[in-house]
């Protein structure tokens, strides 16, 4: 444990202390660590036993104050580690959601996508307890005890190790970044899109307006660049359901799609076993952007219970799903 | 071996937790040098006093 503090370059010391007779007798003080070695009987008070096969530990913190002292003749204490690692960095706060926000997201494919976190504060912060994750797999990863530096990015690569595995939709998806107490951001990612032949990423500001941006990972994100008509040939041309917002939402949310032409549709919320919840509506709809909210109530107009729930908007016997989570 | 008996009586900042004494270790970045609590201000520091057999 020593060497591994001192490995890190972490600001901890180890010094033996022993009595002169058993020093001068056996080699093995000095030869088996680098650490410093004194001759001597305790000078600590409470250290009054040494003629015992004894052995004492006492842990003082950066300011000189005892920490432990305990006899462990019998072995160390189980959460030594744990007390030295809270001792080394006792300023770290948890962070907050708001200033710690998805920052720059990638769905350009499997191997290329990835997910930016930033620190927009000025001090340091656990991210324990977090967890991030999209539409499908809202807890998905969990940051364990990482540390977010003021200003810094935590950055995720799709399926590399110690990162992110939920598969981010090319098409549109919803990443969801959460805290201890479950508390949600999300930002909603449109459909993947190149210029000049970079696959571009999605920049988002701590409010989860987002734009497209040349990528940038780990690092301040690029300018919002304005799209021409033909760099966003990959949109559908007749009919487009976004991803619904906020998401996840409670008490409401919007639910957005797009019609070239007119069109008979109708847009209706089912739960995820396929059970219709409400029909938000039905009939002829004219061409252009389209907005319905819900509400998170069913026919009866009782509120629905926590969960994913599927938003199907048909168009000329056509089918367009897509997911939303629904939290009390 | 000489043994160096100088334990501080400090009573402020460390009270009685400092001490100062020769680091006799020589594979040790302190060998030679007198060490204790106050050595090592600003630092955790484990002080393991031990029975060797």
């Amino acid at each position: 444990m020593y060497d591994s503090f001192k490995e890190q370059g972490l600001p901890v010391e180890l010094i033996g202390i022993g009595k002169d007779t058993h020093l001068s007798s056996l080699s093995n003080w000095t030869n088996n660590n680098n650490a410093p070695v004194c001759a001597e009987e305790s000078p600590f008070t409470t250290w009054n036993n040494w003629g015992a096969a004894q052995r004492d530990l006492f842990v003082l913190d950066q300011d000189g104050n005892v920490v432990l002292e305990q006899n462990i003749t019998a072995g160390l204490p189980n959460n030594l580690q744990e007390l030295i690692t809270d001792l080394l960095d006792p300023s770290v706060v948890p962070c907050e959601l708001g200033t710690i926000y998805v920052s720059e997201v990638n769905n350009s494919g499997s191997t290329g996508n990835f997910i930016e976190i930033y620190n927009s504060g000025n001090v340091d912060c656990s991210l324990e307890g977090f967890r991030l994750g999209n539409s499908d797999d809202p807890l998905n990863y969990s940051f364990g005890n990482f540390v977010l530096p003021a200003g810094d990015f935590w950055l995720g690569y799709e399926g590399q190790d110690s990162s992110f595995s939920s598969e981010i939709d090319a098409t549109a998806d919803t990443i969801i970044l959460s805290d201890s107490n479950s508390n949600l951001l999300s930002v909603s990612i449109d459909m993947f899109q190149e210029s000049d032949g970079v696959a571009l990423s999605q920049s988002f500001s701590s409010e989860g307006v987002g734009c497209y941006t040349n990528p940038s990972p780990g690092s301040v994100n690029n300018v919002c660049l304005v799209l021409s008509s033909e760099e966003q040939k990959f949109l559908p041309e007749q009919v487009t359901l976004y991803q619904n917002y906020p998401n996840p939402f409670n008490p409401s949310t919007k639910i957005r799609f797009f019609l070239k032409n007119d069109a008979e549709a109708s847009l209706t919320i089912y739960d995820a076993n396929g059970k219709l919840i409400l029909n938000l509506f039905e009939g002829f709809q004219s061409a252009g952007s389209k907005s319905f909210t819900w509400n998170g109530t069913n026919q009866s107009g009782q509120k629905v219970t926590t969960g994913i729930y599927i938003y199907r908007l048909d168009v000329n016997s056509v089918a367009y799903n897509k997911k939303m989570i629904f939290i009390k | 071996m000489k043994i160096i008996y100088t334990l501080l009586i400090s009573s402020f900042i460390y009270g009685q937790s400092d001490y100062s004494l020769e680091d006799i270790n020589p594979s040790s970045d302190h060998y030679g040098d007198n060490v204790g609590t106050s050595f090592f201000e600003g630092k955790i520091t484990l002080h393991y006093f031990g029975y060797f057999y």
